[in-house]
């Protein structure tokens, strides 16, 4: 079974220093990604929702090591991340890619397309002729939608979603095992949005892709991921199972069921409801609060919230949640939220 | 025939550029004036009547007229011909001084600004202490150092102007290092060295070009102004700074002398700097106007 988990991440922390006064730092430390363990299973979807600032994309780069972090492990199919040497990191590369949110400023405005998707190749030494190399450049690019006429264009030559488009076939052109998906269609318009996903889901059958999507849209992951994770400043608060059809909407985090009730109704009926939102605003992650994080914003708040700061435990098979009281959330906002994906599962079915 | 076709499209930053220079009439006039510049300087020999050194004692400053175009110097030397030869020097200084000050004060700029840190702050301090003297004057420290001539006033130019470079790419390279497409070149396994170079060296080229159209006067100016004091170019060389030096003997009786290599000097600089400017507004048309 261990063959089966792709990338095991053992509390991972991340804490950037700020810096204060003359003489550097004091101490002061964001803690983006505060002790976060969790696994990826070869070939599925992780989806990472959370609001701005909660970490997600610094625990996407640290999955990458494109930073450094500041305590824990990271396992990619049994190789420790962070003990690798620069040169074995490097050829390591080849097995993973990453899709950013901005496609404008991800693709160097002084390169081809045919010379940005050349690198990945040279790189790793994947070809051995020039032809050969261009052959595959060309297979990539109608691969993701994109054709030959558009090898000698620059960047800013093309639309939003063909530079996404583009970005992906760099990510995924030295065939990785394991793909980040920064927010790839926050910054793209609403039709754009379902092409992208849709070819991402093409691509992950294809080439028996792992991702893990890293969005605040929760209706793109309903639709995208088998997993969801939630993030709360820094810390997975849940972690449950999207494919779980009997399940769909059984949330047991607070906060959880917040973020799902803020998802804006599609259904006429439904919005003459009041809505149902997140209380207060996201705390400083400088001195996040004591006990839960949640505490001070969660309308169930009790005296041991404040103090005990609740561990991640599987409250079902597959279903992970940090809370002290998971029954209260089942019993008082489950009901809304199972209603709620009932109608976005309707509006899905339906749109398609 | 694939290939021809991919050669149609493909509009670099570059070609865009241009296309927005052409546009800007000062500009166009300051390239028109340095390709005249440069035209002379080749063509020197052909076009100018005599040698620049070739003594005519008989005809010692004589007022121009139609055998000494722009007259003639203390010993007779055709002051034209010493002018169309002294394109030949403003030109290899300027632009020999400019590209070897680019290129120290870009690489250090480049590896301040990427690795930040210890490296930094050491480089930056440097650059501080250069650009506390006027340019001028350290210039001048360091030619009495070397020794006059024109190879050590070079020298001592492009030491002095580095430190503009190094301070204006360090800016550009901490600003171009956090986008994304250098977070993705390292994503995809790419080298420091070759990130440095490849990527983020030719987003920061356009503001390198624009300080190099501007630098090449300067060091003009400041090569004609060492020379001036004696501790540029030697005699008989026919440097316009030198020139000027000896010409001001004679400012009241022979102000020919002193006028026309001014006028060159003048020439050059505004062909530069019109160039410069125009470069400056096509690269960044966002802050024009």
């Amino acid at each position: 079974m261990v063959r089966d988990d792709l990338i095991i991440v053992k509390d991972l922390k991340k804490y950037f220093p700020i810096r204060a006064g003359l003489f550097g730092t004091k101490g002061v430390f964001v803690r983006a990604v505060d002790g976060v363990s969790l696994t990826i299973k070869r070939g599925e979807t992780f989806g990472l929702a959370g609001e701005s600032g909660c970490g997600k994309s610094t625990f996407a780069r640290l999955l990458l090591r494109l930073i450094e972090p500041t305590a824990g492990k990271v396992l990619f199919d049994g190789i420790d991340l962070f003990s690798l040497s620069k040169k074995e990191l490097r050829k390591l590369r080849r097995r993973m890619g990453i899709v950013f949110q901005d496609p404008k400023s991800s693709l160097n405005p002084r390169m081809t397309i045919y010379n940005i998707l050349k690198r990945p190749l040279e790189i790793h030494g994947i070809g051995s002729s020039k032809e050969e190399r261009l052959n595959m450049i060309i297979e990539i690019l109608e691969k993701v939608g994109l054709g030959e006429e558009h090898l000698n264009r620059y960047p800013h030559e093309l639309s939003g979603g063909q530079q996404q488009r583009v970005s992906i076939a760099r990510a995924i052109i030295t065939k990785p095992d394991f793909v980040v998906l920064d927010e790839p269609t926050s910054a793209l318009d609403i039709s754009v949005q379902a092409q992208i996903l849709n070819l991402l889901v093409k691509l992950q059958r294809e080439f028996k892709l792992t991702y893990l999507f890293i969005t605040h849209n929760l209706m793109v992951l309903q639709y995208i991921s088998d997993r969801v994770g939630i993030m709360y400043l820094g810390k997975v608060v849940e972690i449950m199972n999207t494919r779980d059809e009997l399940n769909l909407g059984k949330v047991y985090h607070p906060y959880t069921a917040f973020l799902m009730l803020s998802i804006p109704a599609v259904d006429i009926r439904e919005r003459r409801r009041d809505k149902i939102i997140v209380p207060g605003e996201v705390p400083s992650s400088i001195n996040p609060p004591t006990g839960c994080r949640f505490h001070p914003r969660c309308p169930f708040a009790k005296e041991e919230c404040k103090s005990k700061e609740p561990p991640l435990l599987e409250i079902r098979r597959g279903h992970y949640v940090a809370c002290h009281f998971p029954s209260i959330t089942e019993e008082k906002l489950t009901p809304y939220v199972e209603e709620r994906m009932e109608s976005i599962r309707r509006l899905l079915r339906g749109g398609s | 025939m694939t290939e021809k076709k991919r050669k149609a499209v493909g509009v670099s930053m570059w070609k865009l550029t241009w296309r927005r220079f052409r546009k800007n009439k000062l500009g166009m006039a300051g390239l028109v004036m340095l390709c005249i510049i440069v035209m002379v300087a080749v063509l020197a020999p052909v076009i100018a009547p005599y040698s620049p050194i070739e003594q005519h004692l008989e005809d010692r400053l004589q007022p121009p007229s139609p055998k000494y175009l722009f007259g003639t110097d203390e010993l007779g030397r055709d002051i034209f011909s010493r002018v169309l030869y002294g394109s030949r020097i403003a030109l290899s200084v300027g632009v020999l001084v400019a590209l070897i000050s680019a290129a120290i004060g870009v690489t250090l700029g480049l590896v301040s600004g990427y690795y930040g840190g210890i490296v930094d702050e050491v480089i930056m301090r440097i650059v501080d202490i250069v650009w506390s003297f006027p340019s001028l004057i350290l210039a001048l420290a360091i030619v009495s150092v070397l020794g006059p001539g024109l190879i050590n006033a070079m020298i001592a130019i492009a030491l002095t102007m580095w430190a503009s470079y190094a301070r204006i790419v360090r800016g550009e390279t901490l600003s171009v290092r956090e986008e994304p497409y250098i977070e993705a070149a390292r994503a995809i396994g790419e080298s420091d060295i070759r990130i440095l170079f490849s990527y983020i060296l030719p987003n920061v080229m356009s503001s390198i070009l624009v300080l190099i159209t501007y630098n090449i006067p300067s060091a003009i100016i400041i090569a004609s102004s060492l020379s001036f004091l004696g501790l540029g170019a030697q005699p008989p060389t026919p440097d316009w700074g030198l020139m000027l030096s000896t010409a001001r003997t004679y400012l009241t009786i022979a102000p020919w002398y002193s006028i026309f290599p001014g006028i060159a000097i003048m020439f050059t600089v505004l062909a530069f700097n019109f160039i410069g400017d125009g470069l400056r507004d096509a690269i960044q048309p966002e802050r024009v106007g």
